[in-house]
């Protein structure tokens, strides 16, 4: 996702990737482990706080970015739990 | 002699897939419980009721029809762990396989109950629709996880998780087949009898699809560390430097202004 969402804004993929990270924690705090974020999680985080994020950093496009990242996690769900065990 | 030792080949693989599926269903109960995923904890109790269903009737001798219900709740439960898995929320054929799958185990336990209970032979008929129950059922999870695998095969994905998808696809589209044996079973002769070798033929055709299924998922599901490094000995895992919020949105910052330039 962090990929995905660099290609879309044209930031770095680990910045991206520290970007939901980032996310992540402003929504679930900072003691949730990563391997038990399952897709409800990251629907939510995508949807409010890295929302947040983007409009605070004013990038354009905002809702159809977040659009294609939520197409994208619910076309590529499955590797939540087949990659998460 | 050798079909007795052939009976007890089968036997062994038979009892090989019953443990094989009562591991597997505890280890996702384990990991689900663990990481709190829901789909992982209904898997682990549909195999661990299939595991019940054969052993209260191949070891208790509590009959098929014990073994059908039980057998029913397993795939009932798959087709949902599919569905959780691969399609939460999206539009697709996920709810009407799950129905069309209760439909057919319905029939099933009705199809049982008749024969057991009222002697009426159903056995052709309960067999041609008891093919495409499993292969409903296996078929779905082997197809949801062949078109992902096909949609990540590029990606840059750890490799043991591509493995993972193909495997799970692989066995379980060889499951799907597994009860097409069951036609040549020879009317009034005990399954896997070792004086018959048709009847031995089913059961051994059937023994080798469950166990080939059974390792298969195993290995898919509880590969151990040391082999998810074999699979991932040429491909370089990600190792960030750590910021702090502030430095990482100065960082971002940095980039869109550089990129608006």
């Amino acid at each position: 996702m962090g990929d995905l969402l660099a290609q879309k804004i044209n930031i770095s993929p680990p910045a991206a990737r520290g970007l939901i990270k980032l996310s992540i924690k402003d929504e679930l705090g900072p003691f949730k482990p990563y391997n038990q974020i399952d897709f409800e999680d990251l629907k939510k985080t995508f949807e409010n706080s890295l929302k947040r994020r983007l409009i605070k950093l004013e990038v354009q496009e905002c809702e159809s970015i977040l659009d294609y990242l939520l197409d994208e996690l619910f076309l590529n769900q499955s590797l939540i739990t087949i990659g998460g065990v | 002699m050798t079909l007795i030792i052939l009976f007890w080949i089968f036997a062994i693989l038979l009892i090989l897939f019953i443990i094989s599926l009562l591991s597997v269903g505890i280890f996702f109960l384990i990991k689900g419980n663990q990481n709190k995923m829901e789909n992982l904890i209904v898997i682990g109790i549909g195999f661990i009721s299939m595991v019940i269903g054969f052993i209260g009737s191949f070891v208790f001798n509590l009959g098929f029809a014990f073994q059908e219900i039980f057998v029913f709740i397993g795939f009932v439960l798959l087709v949902v762990f599919t569905n959780m898995t691969f399609y939460k929320g999206i539009k697709s054929k996920a709810k009407t396989v799950l129905i069309v799958t209760v439909i057919l185990g319905i029939i099933q336990l009705i199809l049982m109950t008749l024969q057991v209970y009222f002697s009426i032979n159903t056995y052709y008929f309960r067999v041609t629709l008891d093919v495409p129950y499993t292969f409903l059922v296996f078929n779905w999870m082997a197809w949801s996880s062949y078109s992902m695998y096909q949609k990540i095969k590029n990606k840059n994905i750890q490799p043991w998780i591509k493995l993972r998808y193909k495997l799970v696809a692989f066995v379980s589209f060889i499951l799907s087949f597994n009860n097409i044996p069951e036609y040549f079973q020879p009317k009034g002769t005990t399954w896997g009898d070792p004086d018959n070798i048709i009847s031995l033929a089913v059961f051994g055709t059937t023994a080798v699809i469950s166990v080939i299924f059974a390792i298969g998922f195993c290995l898919a599901w509880m590969m151990p560390n040391g082999l998810k490094k074999f699979f991932n000995r040429n491909y370089q895992l990600l190792d960030e430097k750590e910021y702090t919020e502030e430095e990482l949105m100065n960082l971002i910052r940095d980039q869109l202004a550089s990129r608006d330039n």
